[in-house]
């Protein structure tokens, strides 16, 4: 007889109490995996957002890092470019130059982040070039057949947006057996481009949408700058608006003003200038690695600092956040334990007659105790499984489809600095975790019950 | 052939306020193919003899012998191979693990021995037909009269092929014709395969079957009759 036939059997001596056993530990992994998946997803993105917005690592003056001074920008040569792409992992470099500046239209004016950006590397770094808002379905100039024309009618009342949220809803509208890249390419052709991105070498400014808004400043209307630049020179120019921006945070797109590099140095008479330099990563995994190795090669007023080094708050918020929930995962894994630990004590109790009798035949206590822990070990692998089966699916559709909010809650959410929209991860690590979570608790809770068996007093047990 | 040698057996419990003297300084044997009754009134110190002889209670004093193994001198999972392989038992409450079928409740213990599975098999199912179940093997516990399934726990008890069979108070539970039944089964096992029995019984057809009658009272050997 295998024991787990054995303990299989015995599992269903008490069908009841087996299926509410396996209930609880089914529930508290549907909700453990629910929410460390809104949890991780939420966590995904904001460093998602911070790496593309920031690169994995920035290289800055060591007084900049302190001051954030323009000041303090480091000196751009042609060494240094080759230099830090040399280093093992590093896929891509992009200078910038980053002050404050007034930028005015009409009666308004507003303190403005100002981001002079090489837009040519930027697009493989930051994909600036895809959060360009203003693209907006025309279907009536567009030669598709009636199928593909009832789909997008919704979406020809839309208003403007970017080029990756116009895809996403693309993607939505057409739907799996319409959708394909060639069609979404197509229609997003076709579609009219109010604003654009920067040309490498263009004096022009694109500006965060929000601000845009603000200024109350339209597409080929001029931006008036005003500053001080680099070592107290004046810094004042005008801008001609090329184009609009969506960020992810509303927070920075309601503050931020996109030029090209070069113009923007002579803006703030900073010829040959710049304030960091982005280093793009191959994987995550190397960030680390690199930045170190930047730091061994690069001159001693120089730094390299990770995206987590470089936005501390972010990784602390992540930590607290991530402790808040480890409290409340532990609260459902208290839940679970106890009901793992009544469930083994009250098979042990009631079989202790027969346990009694089975090691004064001849069976060992070890063998005993094997067969009741392979018990345990069905009730909260059985839970844990169906956990899994149920929360899967929801988990994959809620990652596919991210929930965005609206009205009140948006508004905290973004004065918070999150972006409006619950995103939710189905990462393989989020299911791991929970099995190996319940597997370790009921090994704990299975402790006391085996100390039990152990001392089982024989003929006490036969007697009962 | 002594099975059993037992000398100045002593067992005091001093679990509770008052110390109880179980056994007084018993000295017996049993020979190889013994039908033994052991007699007394309730708290005369027989289910305690026989946890001893079991190896399920240590005595206080003394030393038991079985097949010249000292029994007394063994600990843990010694003890516990020595039970599997020398000791069968069978209780007053059947006790088979409701899980496992008739069959399985045989083999079960011939599979801790490590005997492979055919021979289990075949001497399982042997068993079976020899207490009568030989058509029920595949029953559950609960799907058997308590006069079947003190015939299952006979057949585990034998499983091993013990060098003796302790069996306490074995038709307690059982009605007049269960018990004839069981005797005579019992009693057939004893004259044709030589197997040891060792009751401790209150029951009179027990004492009427049994060729050897040991009374006990108070601890003590109070007569020790062969028939």
């Amino acid at each position: 007889m295998n024991l787990f036939k054995i303990a299989w059997r015995n599992l269903w001596r008490s069908k009841t109490r087996t299926a509410l056993t396996v209930s609880v530990v089914f529930f508290v992994v549907i909700l453990s995996v629910a929410m460390s998946s809104q949890q991780y997803g939420m966590y995904d993105n904001m460093i998602n957002n911070a790496v593309e917005f920031s690169g994995h690592i920035q290289i800055q003056d060591t007084n900049y890092i302190k001051n954030k001074s323009i000041n303090d920008a480091l000196h751009l040569t042609h060494a240094l470019f080759e230099d830090v792409k040399s280093v093992k992992h590093v896929e891509m470099v992009a200078p910038r130059i980053e002050s404050f500046s007034l930028a005015s239209y009409g009666n308004k004016t507003k303190g403005v982040v100002v981001m002079g950006i090489d837009p040519e590397t930027e697009k493989s770094i930051s994909k600036l070039d895809r959060k360009i808002a203003r693209y907006k379905l025309r279907i009536d100039s567009l030669d598709i057949d009636t199928a593909i024309y009832n789909r997008l009618v919704e979406l020809d009342k839309q208003s403007f947006v970017s080029a990756e949220v116009f895809d996403e809803r693309l993607e939505a509208a057409l739907g799996k057996s319409h959708y394909s890249r060639e069609l979404a390419g197509f229609v997003i052709n076709s579609s009219e481009i109010d604003s654009h991105y920067l040309e490498r070498g263009e004096k022009g400014a694109v500006l965060g949408e929000a601000l845009a808004d603000y200024l109350e400043i339209g597409l080929g209307d001029t931006l008036v700058m005003i500053s001080q630049g680099y070592r107290g020179a004046t810094a004042a120019a005008l801008f001609p608006v090329k184009g609009f921006i969506k960020m992810p945070l509303v927070q920075l797109e309601r503050g931020i003003v996109f030029l090209d590099i070069t113009a923007t140095q002579y803006f703030f008479s900073a010829d040959t200038l710049a304030t960091s330099l982005l280093v793009k990563v191959d994987k995550n995994s190397n960030v680390n690695a690199v930045s170190r190795n930047l730091n061994k090669m690069l001159p001693a007023k120089l730094q390299s600092q990770t995206w987590e080094e470089l936005q501390p708050e972010m990784v602390q918020m992540i930590e607290s956040d991530k402790a808040g929930g480890v409290f409340m995962k532990g609260i459902f894994y208290m839940i679970v334990g106890f009901i793992i630990f009544g469930t083994i004590m009250m098979m042990l109790t009631e079989r202790r007659k027969e346990f009694g009798v089975l090691i004064a035949v001849g069976l060992k206590r070890w063998t005993l105790a094997k067969i009741l822990l392979i018990e345990t070990l069905f009730i909260s692998m059985i839970g844990t499984l169906l956990g899994f089966l149920l929360s899967y699916p929801i988990v994959n559709t809620l990652h596919n489809n991210p929930i965005p909010l609206q009205g009140q809650m948006a508004q905290v959410m973004e004065e918070y600095g999150f972006e409006p929209i619950i995103f939710f991860s189905n990462n393989s690590d989020i299911f791991y975790t929970q099995a190996i979570i319940i597997f370790i608790v009921s090994i704990v809770v299975f402790l006391f019950p085996l100390m039990r068996l152990r001392k089982l007093n024989v003929i006490q047990a036969i007697r009962d | 052939m002594k099975v059993i040698d037992i000398k100045k057996l002593d067992k005091v419990y001093n679990d509770s306020e008052v110390k109880v003297h179980a056994i007084q300084g018993i000295d017996l044997s049993f020979e190889e193919g013994e039908f033994t009754a052991i007699v007394g009134p309730s708290g005369s110190g027989k289910t305690t003899l026989l946890n001893m002889l079991g190896g399920l209670d240590r005595p206080t004093e003394g030393e038991i012998f079985i097949a010249e193994t000292p029994v007394h001198e063994l600990k843990g999972a010694d003890l516990v191979d020595f039970r599997l392989r020398n000791i069968g038992f069978v209780f007053q409450a059947y006790n088979l693990v409701p899980v496992l079928t008739a069959r399985e409740n045989v083999e079960f213990i011939m599979q801790m021995q490590g005997i492979p599975a055919h021979k289990r098999f075949e001497r399982t199912k042997e068993l079976l037909t020899q207490v009568g179940l030989g058509d029920r093997i595949d029953s559950r516990p609960s799907k058997l009269s308590g006069g079947q399934q003190q015939r299952v726990a006979v057949a585990r008890a034998l499983a091993s092929k013990p060098k003796f069979v302790l069996a306490d108070e074995p038709t307690a539970n059982l009605d007049s014709k269960s018990t004839e039944n069981l005797l005579d089964i019992m009693e057939k096992l004893n004259k044709e395969e030589k197997i040891t029995f060792i009751f401790s019984t209150h029951d009179q057809r027990v004492v009427k079957k049994a060729r050897r009658v040991i009374t006990i009272e108070d601890g003590k050997v109070l007569s020790d009759v062969k028939k």
